[in-house]
């Protein structure tokens, strides 16, 4: 396969997918396809004639690592924004109350997942987005009979954190 | 206990992942073993909790109304060109034939998307001048139905590399193509 092959293989297979991976992790479909043309662009630096596998599941591990940064990076801002949105926002209309409440929401997943083992941070991503077995498996660089084991401690890591942040509250 | 099975295994279980001898042996398990079985509901609690919480968290508006930024998804485009401007960089170019010629073609994505009266908005001023790869196929961003669209191509480099964006009247991208000129 030359390189203008795999590339456009790897492309038509994945970025649709990666992009509405990072959506769901970002909130933010916008900020989702800018992290996703990066893992991208970084991946069209990687020599010719490596495995495809292995640059699959680079890709997934750059993006969501990436994803996962911004996260981070994010928070602090995107807290004062909602300050600034909740100053704002009449408290009376049902609307602006549910926005809110499902900002919180994302944001509340998106700190448990960066707080995470990436590897587990991984795992829940894929799996959200529908990922079967055999691909986590492909992607994450694990045995098949693997998968089941890690997705059920990933799942106690997540639910673990989660209710020691916010108690039982979705 | 005899024969339980490890949380890997039914967890696996519960997903429809394991060959069907496995599948059927840990359900006469499961009739048997009221600790397994336990831990089977436990499991599954908690795989359901778990959804159900990035669910929720999935649900944000994708641009939130409080705060729009218009044309979000040239920010994506651009991005998107720059990455695949890289990829081309990195291939050996022929040299162009001929002048350089307006490339303009509409293109028409795959059912469902429809695109009435589309526009092309060639940003390419120096495109590539050879013929345009066909084979090339979109790929849905998402299963929006949109009734109308606006094919926009991007460009990035010297024209040797571009893209196709079908932008609904929400101004997303819904789907992206590469467009290779040989």
């Amino acid at each position: 396969m030359n390189p203008t092959e795999w590339f456009d293989a790897l492309f038509r297979a994945h970025y649709a997918r990666v992009v509405r991976m990072l959506g769901r992790l970002m909130g933010d479909r916008g900020q989702a396809e800018e992290i996703a043309a990066d893992a991208f662009c970084k991946l069209a630096r990687q020599p010719d004639g490596a495995d495809k596998a292995d640059l699959t599941a680079w890709l997934y591990r750059v993006a969501i690592n990436a994803g996962l940064d911004a996260v981070r990076s994010n928070s602090r801002r995107k807290r004062r924004e909602e300050r600034a949105t909740a100053a704002s926002a009449n408290s009376t209309e049902p609307e602006a109350l549910e926005r809110l409440l499902t900002e919180e929401r994302c944001e509340r997943v998106q700190r448990v997942l960066a707080a995470l083992k990436p590897r587990d941070a991984q795992m829940l991503l894929l799996r959200s987005s529908g990922m079967s077995y055999r691909g986590l498996a492909e992607t994450l660089g694990i045995q098949p009979g693997s998968v089941g084991s890690m997705l059920a401690r990933a799942e106690q890591e997540f639910e673990r954190r989660y209710r020691a942040r916010y108690g039982g509250r979705l | 206990m005899k024969n339980c099975w490890p949380d890997g295994d039914l967890r696996a279980y519960m997903d429809g992942e394991l060959a069907p001898d496995a599948r059927a042996t840990i359900a006469a398990h499961l009739e048997d073993c009221s600790a397994c079985g336990a831990r089977y509901r436990e499991l599954a609690e908690r795989a359901a909790w778990v959804s159900a919480v990035m669910d929720l968290s999935n649900n944000a508006p994708a641009i939130p109304a409080a705060r729009p930024r218009p044309r979000r998804w040239l920010v994506g485009a651009a991005g998107l060109a720059a990455a695949l401007a890289i990829a081309f960089a990195m291939l050996p170019k022929r040299p162009p034939e001929g002048p350089a010629q307006a490339v303009a073609k509409a293109v028409v994505p795959p059912a469902p998307v429809q695109t009435a009266a589309p526009v092309v908005h060639p940003v390419v001023h120096r495109p590539a001048p050879r013929r345009q790869e066909p084979g090339e196929e979109f790929v849905r961003l998402d299963d929006d139905p949109i009734e109308t669209a606006t094919i926009v191509r991007v460009s990035a480099e010297d024209g040797a590399l571009q893209a196709d964006l079908i932008v609904g009247p929400d101004g997303r991208a819904h789907a992206i193509r590469v467009v290779r000129n040989r």
